[in-house]
């Protein structure tokens, strides 16, 4: 699976990433490289098969909204405003 | 005396007994960095100001440790192994640092590892490889490969790692100690660097399999600050659990010394039984997953780094961040998202499934946790997809979740460590843990020094 330059240019835009024209070359051809790899994929039948997001099965995660003496900022570390809303 | 190679176990007795002091540990380790951190590179800072235990008397009351330099730890450097973070101090600890200093152990080090866990050999660290101490001109394995080699040399009682993609396991076996992969959320990610938050894990890197259970049994269990940490049970006491051989993970491509270890290895364990060899079908697309999914969530974890908050600007992000960033963005980017990412996320559902298939009929599974033994220094460095393959036979149970221990059982003709992987379903990390101890019962390849 060859990746032109403009594509890489692209991702790196998309990416937030300043690429020099030989990085732009050399990232190139490793990308290429690995998507060649991962295109192993396509031959497997995943018909129906659920993507597995989750590990622990857990959802709504709840706990008591209780203050943490110890997560307080302390008096220097912050800025104090007048309410504005 | 020798107080640097003492187990925890031998500590703490050494100290209820007075035959030592806390002190003279601590000393015994910092001592030690300064004698042979030049030439390994281990640690990236040393915190050697005196500091007392929090907990003198608890189960790791004022046993000196180190700590991966991707576990946030307040007002003390945290740089994830990268330039980004160099001067970079937290303001606040990490959940599984806490829960060590409250047991009483004491921090002495943050370890080198490769920048943000991208790696398998720590010579993708900003801030220069480390060095296997069996043999320098080797790697010790990543991406946890400073925190082994403080456990493996003596310059620390234990660390902890982080195993994304086999992170903790593969330095482990390179090095010659015990490294757990523990259940995906058994340990709270709170404070750890985030690489890819559906794989990332947390787990001690010890000299012994007992020394992992005391520090595991510190660290794990629920955390109201990590929503996906769960609270793993007890080991199962049962008698003749039957160990499963997958067939992927032997034969041709892997190096000869270290399949004969492993298949000894099990002979110990099963006393004579013949493990029982199925087939992990799936096993041949695990890495291709994995560079899919793992770097997807980078991609998105990495955004964070924009020097508006903290760190330096993204220009300082190293060669494999940025591959793996822009390889993330590729695969989740418009038009390509079904192919690659949904494509890999189904992949991995069938990777698992493998793994649920194989402990219906088998207990535990046994592999080597490396084809081969510890590589040369500038071996895979160059090739991104070779050194992607060193991970082969680590990356499946990330996916899957599940958790594995890496195990010394063995050495190769060159004297350098070989490790074994045990492999368990979901939640049975103590049970992995008390197999382990009971093998290093029976056996001594845990108790050599490099």
């Amino acid at each position: 699976m060859k990746i032109s330059t403009s594509e890489v240019k692209k991702i790196a835009a998309l990416a937030g990433l300043k690429l020099t024209p030989a990085e732009v070359r050399k990232f190139g051809l490793q990308l290429s490289a690995v998507l060649d790899y991962v295109q192993a994929l396509k031959k497997v039948n995943t018909e129906n098969v659920k993507e597995t997001a989750s590990l622990t099965g857990l959802t709504n995660v709840w706990r008591a909204d209780r203050e943490n003496k110890k997560r307080y900022l302390k008096k220097g570390d912050y800025f104090r405003v007048n309410r504005i809303i | 005396m020798e107080l640097h190679y003492l187990t925890i176990k031998e500590a703490r007795a050494g100290l209820k007994n007075r035959q030592f002091s806390g002190e003279e540990l601590r000393q015994a380790c910092l001592t030690r960095i300064k004698k042979l951190n030049p030439k390994l590179n281990a640690v990236l800072t040393v915190i050697d100001k005196p500091e007392s235990s929090r907990n003198p008397n608890g189960p790791l009351g004022e046993i000196p440790f180190s700590a991966k330099d991707v576990f946030v730890t307040r007002g003390i450097r945290t740089t994830a192994g990268s330039k980004v973070l160099e001067n970079y101090r937290p303001e606040y600890t990490a959940t599984a640092v806490e829960r060590l200093l409250d047991a009483g152990a004491v921090l002495i080090a943050k370890d080198n590892c490769d920048a943000w866990g991208h790696g398998s050999s720590t010579e993708n660290s900003d801030f220069g490889p480390s060095k296997n101490p069996w043999d320098v001109t080797r790697v010790p394995g990543g991406s946890s490969g400073g925190s082994a080699v403080t456990v493996a040399s003596g310059l620390s009682f234990f660390a902890l790692g982080e195993d994304t993609g086999g992170s903790i396991r593969l330095p482990a076996s390179f090095c010659g100690v015990t490294g757990l992969k523990v259940s995906y959320g058994a340990v709270s990610r709170y404070g750890s660097i985030a690489f890819a938050s559906s794989l990332d894990t947390v787990g001690p890197i010890t000299r012994t399999a007992a020394d992992s259970e005391l520090v595991f049994n510190v660290v794990a269990g629920r955390d109201p600050n990590d929503a996906t940490s769960v609270t793993v049970g007890p080991a199962l006491t049962r008698k003749n659990l039957k160990i499963g051989l997958p067939l992927e993970y032997f034969g041709k491509g892997n190096d000869p010394e270290v399949e004969k270890a492993v298949l000894e290895a099990v002979r110990v364990i099963t006393e004579g039984v013949s493990g029982e060899t199925l087939s992990l079908p799936h096993t041949k697309y695990a890495v291709a997953v994995y560079y899919l999914v793992a770097t997807s969530e980078v991609s998105s974890n990495l955004s964070r780094y924009d020097a508006v908050r903290y760190g330096r600007d993204r220009s300082y992000l190293g060669a494999e961040a940025k591959r793996r960033i822009m390889l993330g963005t590729y695969a989740l980017s418009a038009g390509y998202h079904d192919a690659y990412y949904k494509k890999a996320m189904q992949v991995r559902t069938l990777v698992k499934r493998d793994f649920e298939r194989a402990f219906k009929k088998v207990d535990f599974l046994i592999t080597p946790v490396s084809p081969t033994t510890a590589f040369k220094l500038g071996e895979k460095k160059n090739d991104p997809l070779t050194m992607y393959l060193s991970d082969i036979m680590t990356i499946p149970v990330n996916l899957a979740g599940i958790p594995a221990v890496s195990v010394p059982c063995g050495f190769s003709k060159d004297g350098l460590p070989i490790g074994m992987q045990i492999i368990g379903p979901y939640g049975s990390d103590r049970t992995l843990l008390a197999i382990a101890k009971a093998y290093q019962q029976k056996t001594h390849f845990h108790e050599r020094h490099p």
